[in-house]
């Protein structure tokens, strides 16, 4: 090979080296280029990520506020006409409650000693978030203002009248057509053993079991609240039901008696359970219904609130009495006249019981209301602190083998019904949801 | 959305509850906003298993949105628990609910 031909080799395998190093240098750019590219993505990405996480907080912290407003709005404490018992449950959903309810004593001023009536009254609102909470403020804002603006005292109150009223001012404040409001409105009448109603929108009866042992089916359906409707003045008409002794009433908005477990809705099951103990006055019946509705859908509660109320005129001998400072005395040894009729004496567990409210009887500092149930079946107390709010946990501490059926495990029989023994081997309590009223109950033998 | 002259037909899919029945009232609403001359609206709730009192406020919406046209609003094709839902909330009256779409889009007032 000669000189100049190697020379050429030379120069072309520099040329070619050359343009490779600067091939390599472009890419090596590019690269770079493309890194830094994929860095600000991915950059923005967190940025973006970060933005949705702290609106997905806001909106979940927002959200939470509204429950508590909602919560804060419940009556912490029901009225309770003599010789009733009114017993409630509420449960919201994860971040939002659309269910509301109230029962209180209709305020009739100078006339107060004709009358005897309760208001009851329950609403399921559907909107989206915050929005269901102001429509709950709205609801109870109208009933409120119609008892301030529209009702006399000695009036009789017209439940249609009020839905009417409150549909009308629906109208008047532009809520959102899909938007709706399921209500129910009664007046409680006790000296008449009445209760008169109107309603609209709730696809699920209320139930009530009378004396003959019977469930009766009480349609509380008819068209919802509804700017999409527009005022219908004429579709919700008053019913009267009328409300004898040895009769319940268990009322409930859609979302405990819709809620499915794959095979069925809780509403299938619920009569079985109220057919097989509706012996159980209506503080026990409650945390019945809650554990059996807990243990079908295995403790999956659903998406929707969870309300329903027991309102019960029980058979039997009942006594009243308020202990203040007044009347301590007198009120105190009726109850202890009671006590001592010895009807109960043979029970296992009388003596504990006596021993519980003796106690409290001469604890003078206490202001109580006790009202004392005793039928053929069962015995049982209601205490309610009237101005202490520490609630009854002192009593369970000091008598541990007290029975809750809220945290009793149920065991089903094979028809899916729930099993639950009541004997007289046990001292059963219940509690209201703010621990304000204690209910002690004793059972004969096995039921 | 099928739409056939001035009538249209609106399937629905699955259940129609809190979580989607917004979204669902908006894209209803913009498919009828975009075909103007539709003034009679059949829903088929023929794969819809349930409906909650959000999805009924849905069907109130549209009910609202074609009474605001001077058009009709019907249903199909429901099973028997949304039509128990129609019965006992009185909603029949107001939304007649016809057993097939056919049925219902040979309807005049539909």
């Amino acid at each position: 090979m000669n000189l100049s031909l190697m020379l050429l080799l030379l120069f072309l395998m520099t040329a070619l080296i050359i343009v490779l190093a600067v091939k390599i240098m472009i890419s090596k750019k590019d690269f770079r280029k493309l890194e830094s590219r994929g860095e600000i993505k991915n950059l923005k990405l967190k940025e973006q990520q970060n933005k949705i996480n702290e609106l997905e907080a806001d909106i979940k912290s927002k959200l939470k506020k509204a429950r508590n407003i909602h919560r804060r709005m419940l009556p912490d404490k029901l009225a309770e006409p003599d010789d009733y018992f009114i017993s409630d449950y509420y449960q919201p959903a994860e971040y939002i409650g659309g269910d509301y309810y109230n029962f209180f004593k209709i305020d009739h001023g100078a006339l107060d000693s004709f009358f005897d009536q309760y208001l009851l009254y329950f609403f399921d609102v559907s909107g989206h978030g915050i929005d269901s909470t102001l429509l709950s403020i709205f609801v109870n804002d109208s009933i409120e203002n119609y008892f301030k603006l529209r009702h006399s005292p000695g009036e009789k109150i017209s439940t249609s009248k009020l839905m009417n009223y409150i549909d009308q001012r629906y109208q008047n404040e532009g809520f959102p057509d899909d938007y709706l409001v399921c209500l129910f409105i009664a007046v409680l009448d006790t000296k008449k053993s009445t209760l008169n109603y109107s309603s609209g929108g709730f696809q699920y009866p209320i139930y009530k079991l009378d004396q003959e042992d019977r469930i009766e089916e009480i349609n509380i359906g008819g068209l919802p609240i509804s700017a999409a409707l527009g005022a219908l003045k004429d579709s919700r008409r008053e019913q009267t039901v009328n409300f004898e002794k040895n009769n319940t009433l268990i009322l409930s908005t859609d979302g405990l008696l819709e809620q499915s477990n794959g095979d069925q809705q809780y509403f299938q099951q619920l009569q079985g359970l109220l057919k097989k103990y509706k012996f159980l006055p209506a503080p026990f019946l409650k945390d019945l219904i809650r554990s059996d509705f807990y243990k079908f859908t295995n403790d999956n509660p659903g998406k929707d609130d969870l309300t329903f109320l027991l309102m019960e005129r029980p058979a039997g001998e009942i006594i009243n009495c308020i202990l203040d400072q007044e009347n301590i005395n007198l009120e105190a040894a009726e109850i202890k006249e009671f006590l001592n009729q010895n009807l109960w004496s043979d029970h296992l567990h009388f003596q504990t019981l006596k021993e519980i409210i003796t106690n409290l009887l001469e604890n003078s500092e206490l202001e109580l209301k006790i009202k004392a149930l005793n039928n053929q079946q069962l015995l049982m107390f209601s205490l309610e602190h009237l101005n202490d709010k520490n609630g009854w946990d002192s009593i369970l501490n000091s008598y541990p083998d007290l029975i809750s059926i809220a945290e009793k495990d149920l065991n089903r029989s094979q028809n899916g019904e729930a099993e639950i023994l009541f004997n007289d081997q046990e001292i059963y309590f219940s509690h209201t949801a703010s621990n304000s009223r204690m209910y002690l109950m004793l059972v004969k033998e096995e039921t | 959305m099928l739409v056939e002259n001035n009538k249209a037909v609106l399937k629905f899919e699955g259940e129609v509850i809190f979580d989607n029945s917004n979204q669902l009232k908006e894209e209803a609403k913009q498919m009828l906003s975009k075909n103007e001359k539709v003034n009679s609206l059949v829903i088929d709730l023929g794969s819809v298993p349930y409906l909650d009192s959000s999805g009924v406020g849905v069907i109130l919406s549209l009910f609202k949105f074609m009474r605001n046209r001077n058009g009709a609003l019907a249903v199909a094709e429901a099973n028997e628990k949304i039509k128990r839902v129609f019965d006992v909330t009185k909603l029949r009256e107001i939304i007649p609910v016809y057993a097939g779409v056919e049925e219902a889009m040979q309807e005049d007032q539909v």
